[in-house]
């Protein structure tokens, strides 16, 4: 026996809760160069010299837009004083930049009228004009985080998380004869297939760690690796021998079908090579919360397990659904939020969206503040981060597209000079945002939905 | 609702006042009618000027030459181009931007020439059944098919993402998407509904007990390493064991060695010190193996071990490859048994589905082959083909290659039929006649499908499939028999819960959130009864065929204690439901129930804005059109208040000209309810102001109170059996209507005025419509 190891690689510290697999990215090991990442396929199970922080990025979009006045912070660079709206972010002022002045010229109505909330939770992610249908031929476009996962999610054994707060709608329209799918979807993996969100993070939970339905035990997992690779193995094959029979839609619906069988295909490849350490006391979350505060710390703790153990590297995150007119009586808000934000400029109507988009704010600085609670290499988690907050309408009175509200978290593994406002020319498309990032997650693409390049000065 | 493409709007969360800007834009297909635009004096020169450069017989830029069309019958033949033109002017696609610009005026009044024409058609010469796309089961179909096919009733589709809703409905199958998160549920599920319905062998599910490298015993060559034990020379690692019966056991190491030397560690399982099996460890450090024996353990205490053999230290070999040392690491040991090979108890759902004997009968084969052929034909809802059976069977003797039972081999085909796509899509597919014809009449098992989806949400059962196997469901009567019987059967509960739950939008009952200050006595007692009450009045109109006009003014309702109360009603006591007449109050039909009213309301006040908006829109088929953006909101603030009634204060709002164009519709059947409050209670004062529900109508009809309006809306019972039966057609079909469906709609409103609007009448005249009947082969076929 050598002396190579001062610290077993296997250590299961259980506690009270379900143990976690962790990867091991430094915790025992020496950081090396972020430039071995990228190039290295699979940083995560090579062998222990590669084993660098990965950069995570995560998208939350806000409904309604905000109440601007209390947003935008009055100067820009480093020394401005953080509007009310923000406070919450005061301990986090140096990961952070807020952007002011990005747009999405996709989510206006460009000749297509009423639907403004559809269309902007359509475009958020996307930046391309979603089709007016109320159902036959939907079309927004393939969204960043999609992009990425398409492109990165291959390290990781999820692709990409898709989370929310709230269920979709189930009847009725959603807003002027866009389908629902518009209003209750961000991520879309190809132009016509909105990722459906999880909601519930008890579900979520189980989804990451593979426990609930089934208690595997250790031998047991390979059988059923084995045995689901048969299963999908042969329903693809069959699914491929029914394409022929189909219209040209019937196609569609299926290659959604093979896409999802392929990627539970790579997912227990990948399960297979993995290496990992076990953490301790985490408790599986019992269900959705009846206080919104608590259900929404509770996904935000899953999604930073998900990065910590970097099981994903991409996520969206629906604080609502685009035009949710939920009401918050626990802040004294019992309107909705979607009828409140067409406020007309009055004071007492304004002062609830402000509580609403507080309230909001505060679950996401407890958010970035886990991440940074967490050490990784030479930092924190947060750092290996680039975290998108914010919606595609500016003000919910105007329904405007332009000088969006948009903070962005994290200094994506160093490559982000925060702490800034920074204010760019009005009109700048929030896709040239995206296009920046995905340059820092080492996914090569030169444009995206409305791009228009790439977006300047975030390195300082 | 797709009759009206160009006006197929609806906000349901409405935006404060709807309002339209009187500007073109308000311009309805009827004005540009009245405009009278002729096509060789305005639409050829529009074309002419604005479109000629490329889409000309020289040029035809994306085949369009638009001098082909030479009269206004071209809309009607080339429909489909005509649409596109359509949505390019309206979406200002063309003209591209660098080429001349029509006015706004101009691009109006041709693009609602063109939807007015494109609507205005005749039946005898369009005859389209549409084709629907193939629909993924929903989360309600999902669990209601899985109950009935396996017989086990847990719900999985609980536990899967919602599914988008499209034209109003959740059963859409353009809108039902299938993303990989969906995917693995149906995968998760498909597993744990087999695993209960049928019992296999799973030494896995065995007592187990585990011990960890570390509190094991050794005898040489062993050292404890964190918790696991390493041995850097030959030894064993083992444990005295109590076993507690004769059987089959597993032992399972979890191991990996330090690799040197020609070989891999090779370790021995023993028991009681005799070698069992030897394997060779080739896992490494950085991710430990699992390496198992099974083997027949008698009951009493026995040693288990495992030990490493093939020790290897050459650190100064001569050949550098060969130079190392290999050790074996144990990190844990787990002793699981014994297995059940046979089950004490089958489970009920097993005897069901293994009718024969798969291991010892006279052929298992044919028995297998049996089980499969019923399985299948029910699981895809028409009979299974031979090499369907054949593909199956085939993947189950992988199963029992790779050392399974014939049960564990079953599990596996069973898990796969449940998650393939015959299964999880509703597939009808497009058959190629030799006679090449376009349209085809669906067969009797996907007949049965739309059928039994349509009522259910559910599968065929067997009286269904038995019918469709003989070919005999087709036949007229038949059919109706046995929509008759699929009204009567409690499973048409399903329709009550997903169609009445989404065409009156009960569902967004669970949403509403009257404030607590306001409203106190709102609860989820009432909220349930709410709803128990709308649904049991749904229930009752398809159980006793009444008239749907009844909807409208049904003198009766559903109520318990608690919402008599809520109503003022004397005499109800205890918290079941019952009948009761509705005769000599202000209340009749759907929309005076508390669901209605509460779900049309704000938090805080009544919303006679939605109110109307809700009425246009699923009542009467006549979406307003979305407000303009910018709208001016109703003033809230103290004074306004103070200063009258809510109706007083909309009064003065909509007296702006831009709103009242939409306004004078919507407001005053919303305001014909002002006496129900935010919560359905009657009252007569608002804000200590009297009530004034009296209204006059667009057309001069002028009511005072909701009797009196429910009376006149009765009277609109033409629109309302068309609203339903749009509404109905499009959950039964699971699309959208198009501008062709408009006859089959016609000719189901017509047989139901003739047969006093009874509802069973609308069931079966669309189970014999066209779109129900046929589909299109392939679509855009016809150029």
């Amino acid at each position: 026996m050598s002396k190579n190891w001062h610290i077993p690689r296997r250590t299961f510290l259980r506690g009270m809760g379900t143990a976690i697999a962790l990867p091991m990215f430094d915790a025992m090991l020496p950081a090396v160069g972020r430039a071995a990442e990228a190039e290295t396929a699979t940083a995560t199970t090579a062998s222990a010299t590669t084993a660098a922080a990965p950069m995570r990025t995560a998208y939350f979009y806000v409904p309604n837009g905000v109440h601007m006045e209390h947003w935008k912070p009055k100067t820009d660079g480093t020394d401005f004083e953080l509007p009310e709206i923000l406070a919450p972010l005061e301990e986090l002022r140096g990961d952070v930049n807020i952007l002011t002045g990005l747009a999405h010229d996709k989510a206006k109505a460009n000749g297509d009228g009423a639907g403004d909330h559809a269309r902007s939770g359509a475009a958020f992610l996307t930046g391309c004009q979603p089709r007016k249908t109320d159902g036959a031929d939907i079309k927004a476009g393939i969204s960043v985080d999609q992009f990425a996962a398409q492109n990165v999610g291959k390290h990781t054994k999820f692709a990409s998380l898709e989370l929310g707060l709230e269920r979709g709608r189930q009847a009725g329209n959603c807003d002027s004869g866009y389908s629902c799918a518009y209003s209750s979807n961000v991520s879309w993996r190809s132009e016509s297939t909105p990722m459906a969100k999880e909601i519930d993070p008890r579900l979520v939970f189980e989804r990451l760690f593979s426990v609930g339905s089934t208690q595997e035990v250790a031998g047991s997992v390979a059988r059923r690796n084995r045995e689901r690779k048969s299963i999908l193995d042969f329903v693809s094959d069959d699914a491929k021998s029914l394409r022929k029979k189909l219209g040209r839609k019937d196609k569609r619906k299926l290659s959604e079908y093979l896409s999802g069988v392929r990627e539970i295909e790579q997912r227990i490849a990948k399960s297979e090579t993995r290496e990992t350490i076990t953490v301790a006391g985490v408790t599986a979350p019992a269900g959705i919360p009846k206080d919104l505060g608590e259900h929404y710390r509770l996904m935000c703790d899953m999604l930073v397990l998900a990065f910590q153990g970097d099981l994903t590297r991409i996520s969206t995150f629906m604080v609502g659904n685009a035009g949710s007119n939920r009401s918050f009586p626990f802040i004294d808000v019992p309107e909705g939020h979607h009828s409140l934000s067409h406020h007309q400029n009055k004071p007492e109507t304004l002062e609830k969206i402000k509580k609403i988009n507080l309230f909001h704010m505060q679950q996401f600085a407890y958010f970035l503040k886990r991440l940074k609670s967490i050490e990784e290499g030479e930092g924190t988690l947060l750092d290996n981060c680039a975290i998108v907050y914010g919606s595609a309408i500016g003000d919910g009175n105007r329904h405007n597209h332009n000088d969006l509200p948009v903070v962005l978290a994290g200094k994506a593994g160093g490559t982000i000079h925060t702490g800034r406002h920074i204010v760019y020319e009005d009109d700048t498309p929030m896709n040239n945002l995206f296009l920046s990032l995905l340059d820092r997650q080492g996914v090569e693409v030169e444009s995206l939905g409305d791009s228009s390049g790439r977006l300047k000065g975030l390195e300082g | 609702m797709s009759l009206r493409p160009v006006f197929q709007f609806g906000i349901v969360i409405v935006c404060g006042i709807l309002c339209v800007a009187n500007s073109v834009e308000t311009v309805r297909a009827e004005d540009a009618l009245e405009a009278k635009i002729d096509f060789q004096k305005d639409v050829q020169p529009f074309f002419n000027d604005y479109c000629g450069t490329c889409h000309n017989p020289d040029d035809q830029i994306a085949g369009l030459d638009l001098e082909e069309f030479q009269s206004v019958e071209s809309v009607t033949t080339e429909r489909e181009t005509w649409q596109k033109i359509l949505h390019v002017l309206n979406t200002k696609e063309m003209p591209p931007e660098d080429e001349a610009q029509p006015s706004e005026e101009q691009r109006k009044a041709i693009t609602q020439w063109i939807d007015l024409e494109l609507k205005s058609f005749d039946c005898t010469k369009i005859d389209n059944p549409g084709r629907v796309t193939i629909r993924r089961l929903n989360r309600v179909e999902y669990n209601n098919t899985i109950r009935d096919l396996m017989g086990v009733d847990f719900q999985p589709a609980d536990d899967f993402p919602s599914d988008d809703v499209g034209y109003g409905f959740d059963n859409i199958g353009d809108v039902l998407s299938m993303s990989p998160l969906l995917m693995e549920k149906y995968l998760s599920a498909a597993e744990k509904i087999v695993e209960t319905a049928l019992w296999a062998e799973d030494p896995y599910k065995a007592p187990r007990k585990s011990f960890e490298g570390a509190e094991m015993q050794q005898d040489r060559g062993g050292n404890v390493f964190g918790k696991f034990r390493s041995l850097a020379s030959m030894g064993e690692v083992f444990t005295e064991h109590e076993f507690a019966a004769d059987g089959e056991y597993l032992v399972i190491c979890e191991a990996y060695g330090k690799q040197a030397g020609p070989d891999p560690a090779k370790m021995e399982f023993r028991i009681d010190g005799k070698a069992v099996e030897t394997v060779n460890v080739t896992a490494v450090s950085e991710s430990p193996g699992y390496y198992e024996i099974r083997l027949p353990i008698t009951a009493g205490k026995h040693r288990v071990g495992v030990a490493f053999i093939n020790d290897y230290y050459q650190p100064k070999h001569e050949d550098p490859k060969l130079r190392g040392d290999r050790n074996l690491y144990i990190c844990n040991v787990a002793i699981q048994g014994p297995i059940e090979t046979t089950p004490q108890e089958l489970p009920e759902t097993h005897k069901r589905l293994v009718f024969c004997d798969l291991s010892e009968g006279e052929d298992p084969l044919k028995c297998a082959h049996a089980i499969l052929d019923q399985f299948i034909s029910r699981a895809f809802r028409r009979p299974a083909t031979e090499d369907e059976i054949k593909n199956f069977m085939r993947l189950g003797y992988k199963i029992i290659e790779d050392g399974g039972t014939s049960e564990q081999a079953l599990r596996v085909v069973f898990k796969a039929i449940l998650i393939s796509p015959e299964f999880l899509f509703r597939i009808e597919l497009n058959e190629t006649s030799e006679k090449d014809e376009q349209d085809r009449a669906l067969n009797d098992y996907e007949l049965a499908s739309r059928l039994s989806y349509w009522l259910w949400s559910s599968m065929p059962d067997d009286e269904l499939f038995e019918l469709a196997g003989n070919g005999e469901l087709s036949k007229p009567l038949v059919l109706e028999a046995q929509i008759r019987r699929m009204l009567a059967d409690p499973k048409s509960s399903a329709l009550v819960e997903n169609f009445a739950g989404q065409w009156l939008q009960l569902r967004s009952l669970t949403e509403a959130a009257p404030n607590k200050d306001v409203f106190s006595e709102f609860d989820d007692d009432l909220r349930l009864a709410m709803r128990r009450e709308t649904e049991m009045f749904f229930a009752a109109a398809i159980r006793e065929n009444l008239s749907i006009l009844d909807f409208l003014d049904g003198k009766f309702t559903y109520v318990n204690e608690r919402l008599a109360k809520h109503y003022g009603l004397e005499g109800v006591s205890g918290p079941e439901f019952r009948r009761v007449s509705l005769e000599g109050t202000q209340r009749a039909g759907v929309l005076t129930q508390a669901s209605i009213l509460t779900i049309t309301s704000d938090p805080t006040r009544t919303s006679p804005v939605k109110r109307g908006k809700w009425i246009l829109d699923n009542i009467l088929a006549s979406p307003p059109l979305p407000p303009p953006p910018d709208v001016p909101l109703l003033s809230e603030d103290a004074d306004a208040v103070a200063s009258g009634t809510l109706r007083q204060r909309f009064e003065i709002h909509r007296s702006n000209p831009a709103c009242i164009s939409c306004h004078e519709k919507m407001d005053p059947l919303g305001f014909g309810f002002e006496n129900f409050d935010a919560i359905g209670r009657w009252r007569t004062k608002d804000s200590g102001f009297d009530v004034d529900a009296s209204g006059t109508l667009p057309d001069g009809q002028t009511f005072n109170g909701p009797a009196e309006l429910l009376t006149i809306l009765k009277a609109s019972r033409g629109e309302f059996s068309r609203c339903l039966t749009e509404k109905m057609l499009t959950y039964a079909l699971g699309r959208g209507l198009e501008y062709y469906d408009k006859c089959a709609v016609d000719s189901i409103c017509e047989a139901l005025a003739k047969d006093d609007y009874k509802f069973t009448t609308m069931f079966l005249e669309i189970a014999k419509s066209d779109p129900f009947r046929n589909r299109r082969n392939s679509p855009g076929d016809k150029k």
